[in-house]
This record gives structure tokens, sequence and C-alpha cells, in this order.
């Protein structure tokens, strides 16, 4: 029995939803519904995750996000989709601490490191992560030089976090793929030279929202190695 | 007039006009969509800024200390730089207090959100393929999309029943989406816009709408920077 919420299949019937309950739909490993999660947890939402099988998607996925994808968020008759929308919604519409900043500037430079994560380093990530053991170096060079625009943002702005002294809405969005770099091997030469960056992620090892919702690095590379296959296993 | 001065597109050697303190400077292109998008935003706040253009094939040298990205726009108000065409959009609408682009609630303003995305993911890239993109062979294929996609968006504003997406007046999922409508000129004859009546009538309204106007292109220039264009010659000032 995994320690968290079986994922769903096709043809699978859906839990019924709850009159006011605030349901996401997530898969345990993806580190795009990781996002919403994160937010949630770190807002002290009460919410269920509702999980779901990408590689054999049960339909009424599909019904609520025609794109197909996690996360999505249900509550009463209000859905929403895409991983950034549903993380400012949930800062939005929730009482609690403000995750982003109140200051324009700031959220402005806080947007631009997270659409810059986005378009530069997942890319990266992803190609070191798929790369053959004979291109696997420069894909790692590559990953760390465009890891120094962060670093350096990071050496300015960290105390020890790039939201101040508490974790911010920018530090949650870009966690998820920071934490695989420090759970798979392939990623050992890139957080031994970016010093700055690991700092950082030990940092946010501390804070509660991210140790509730970060999968141990066993079983990421499980799942990971698996999850080419049409047959994939989300449920260990 | 909110736009202070605006320059002709800067080239290489061009020396960079010092900046006046406390005045919002946008590092703009006048044919650039994205560009636009920000104008139509600073117009709509009633905003006093400069607008210094910039040849994009031929940057000034300064530029990339400004935006490391190379693209246009850019903000730039005393030491704060923002570049990105979303952030600027939002940057210009925190800053200035008049007329509020987003709705209060925080639900309408994720479904405007996701309505946006729709755009920039089905929608504009589609456009640029039947017009400043095309691919040889798949004209037809882009075609479809976009008439798909323009129908999904325009069923939206039917849904919301209201004279413009944001409601009775312009909002941002508006001026966001409307570069690539103004620009509808540059679409083929065959092109069925009577299957688009209440998209037709937004456009009328949008037209003649004060920030549109402010930030407008008239029909003819658009058509004879796209002839340029399409000869590979890149004339930004007409």
């Amino acid at each position: 029995m995994p320690s968290y919420p079986r994922h769903y299949a096709t043809g699978e019937a859906m839990p019924p939803t709850v009159p006011g309950k605030l349901r996401l739909y997530s898969m345990q490993f993806c580190p795009f519904a990781q996002r919403a999660r994160l937010v949630a947890e770190a807002k002290g939402l009460d919410y269920e995750v509702i999980n779901c099988n990408l590689k054999k998607k049960p339909e009424w996925l599909l019904e609520r996000n025609p794109n197909g994808q996690v996360p999505a968020l249900e509550h009463d008759e209000k859905v929403l989709y895409e991983s950034l929308i549903v993380a400012d919604y949930l800062d939005d519409a929730y009482p609690g601490r403000k995750l982003k900043s109140s200051d324009s500037y700031q959220r402005a430079q806080d947007d631009l490191i997270v659409n810059q994560f986005g378009s530069k380093i997942v890319p990266a990530y992803y190609k070191t992560l798929r790369s053959p053991p004979e291109g696997r170096d420069a894909a790692v060079q590559e990953l760390i030089e465009k890891l120094s625009v962060l670093e350096k943002i990071m050496s300015k702005r960290a105390k020890p976090f790039l939201g101040g002294t508490e974790v911010g809405m920018v530090d949650l969005m870009i966690w998820p793929w920071c934490h695989g770099l420090g759970s798979f091997p392939v990623f050992k030469a890139v957080l031994e030279k970016c010093t700055t960056l690991k700092k950082w992620i030990d940092s946010m090892y501390t804070v509660k929202a991210v140790n509730a919702t970060s999968m141990s690095p066993e079983l990421l590379g499980k799942f990971y190695a698996g999850y080419q296959s049409v047959d994939a296993v989300f449920d260990f | 007039m909110p736009v202070v001065e605006e320059t002709k597109h800067l080239e290489v050697d061009a020396p960079l006009p010092p900046l006046k303190k406390g005045l919002l400077r946008l590092y703009s292109n006048r044919f650039c969509v994205f560009s636009q998008r920000t104008r139509l935003v600073l117009a709509a706040k009633s905003a006093n800024y400069e607008i210094i253009n910039i040849h994009l094939k031929k940057k000034p040298t300064w530029y990339a200390s400004k935006n490391p990205n190379g693209t246009t726009p850019c903000l730039e108000k005393d030491e704060d730089i923002v570049w990105d065409s979303t952030i600027t959009c939002e940057y210009g609408n925190d800053i200035f207090a008049e007329n509020p682009l987003w709705p209060t609630d925080p639900l309408a303003k994720a479904k405007d959100r996701m309505l946006i995305d729709f755009f920039n993911s089905k929608i504009f890239p589609n456009f640029m393929k039947l017009t400043f993109y095309p691919v040889e062979g798949k004209e037809e294929f882009y075609q479809q999309e976009y008439e798909k996609n323009v129908g999904k968006l325009q069923e939206n504003l039917v849904e919301r029943g209201t004279t413009f997406f944001g409601g009775s007046q312009p909002g941002m999922v508006d001026y966001i989406m409307w570069p690539w409508f103004e620009r509808w000129v540059l679409l083929d004859d065959t092109f069925p816009k009577d299957n688009f009546p209440t998209i037709l009538t937004w456009r009328k309204n949008m037209i003649a709408a004060p920030a549109v106007k402010e930030a407008a292109i008239p029909d003819d220039i658009h058509l004879e920077y796209f002839n340029n264009f399409k000869q590979n010659l890149f004339q930004y000032d007409y």
C-alpha cells in the first residue's frame, strides 16, 4: 500500500466530490502538480488529492481539463487548471499569509525568475535526465551554465529564501525541479558546482510544505525508471 | 498626451537617450505585437511615459545592458528594469492606480488567465502561421486550427454576455489579445470573417476604445510593413 492516495485510471469511477471541499487532481511524482500542493500546504488549506494515472487517464480528468494534465482544481462548480494559475488562485482566494510579494517590482522580478526557470532551466533539466550516457556530460555542463543566472540572483536575494525570511511563491514554483536536482544521481555534479543553489535547497528542506509534498529519492528513481512504458507504475 | 515622447527606431550606433528621473520608459518596437500589449495597458492606465523604439534587426549596442534577452517590450523606471510582455503588462497595471484591468474576484481573474493561456497556445501562433511565418503545404491545416479556436473564443465571449471580455470596458484579456486582432487586415480574402459575428462586433468596439486608438497602427501601414517583411526588408519608421 502506498503512503499516498492511489492513482485512478481509465474506466474507474471518479470519487464523488464533497460539497465545499477543495479538490486537487494530481499525480504523486508530477512537478507541475506539486506546485499546487506546495501552495495548498503552505497556506494550511483543507483539501483532498485525487491522483490520476497519466498514461491511462481517467475520462473525468479530461472533462475537467481538456488538455488531460495535472494539476487541476475543483471546488464546488469552480474548475481551474494550469499550474501557475492554480497556484496564484489559491494564494489570492484563501486567507492566511500571502505567498506573493506585496511589492509590484518584487512581484515582477519573481515572475521573471519563474518564467525564465520554466523556459531555460526545466528543458535543460529534462535533457540531462533523458540523455544517453555519451551526451550526459555536455547536458550537465549546459544545465550548470543555465543555473548560473539563478545562482547570481540567489546570492543577492536569498535570505535564506527568495521570498525573504519566509518561503515565498517564487521559491515554491521552482522547487519541484530543484528537489529533482537533489534526488537523481545524474545531477550530482550540478550541486557540487552550484553551491549557492545547494545552500538554498538545504534551507528549503526545513519548510513543512516542502517535506509534505516531496517524494524520496528512492521512490522518484523507481518511478522515473518505469515512466517511459505505457504500463508505468504510479503506486509503489 | 500620456506618451510624452516617442523616438524613431534606434539602431546600432545610436546613443542611449538619457533617462528622465521619475518618468517611466518603454523600450518598444512599433510593429512588435508583444510591445503593443504593453502600450495598450499603459494607455488604458493613462500612464505618463516615453517610448524608445528599438530596431530589432540592428539593435543599439547598449540594449543588451537593459534587457539581456534582447527582446521588446522592456520597462525602465529609475533603477528598476522589467521585461517579458506578460510581466510588463502586469507591472504597468500594478504601478498605476487608475482603471484596474483585472477583475477583483480571484476566480474571475483565474478564468481570464486561463483564457489568455488558451489564446497564447492555440490562437496567436496559428495566426502567425497564416501571416508572417507560413509553413508550405500546411496552409489549410493552420487555417482550420485558427478558425476552430477563434470559434471557441467567440463562444467564450457570448457566454460572458458583455461587450468586452473585461465587461463593459476592455480589461487585461482584451488588451492582451488585441494586437493579433488588429492585424486581421493581413488575413487572406478567403478567411470567413462572417463566421465570427460576435468577434467582428468586439473588433469594432475595440477599435473605438481610447487605449486602442492611442496604440493603433492603421491598416494600410500594417500592409506596408507586412509586404516589406515578406521581402526580408525590416522597415519600422513610416
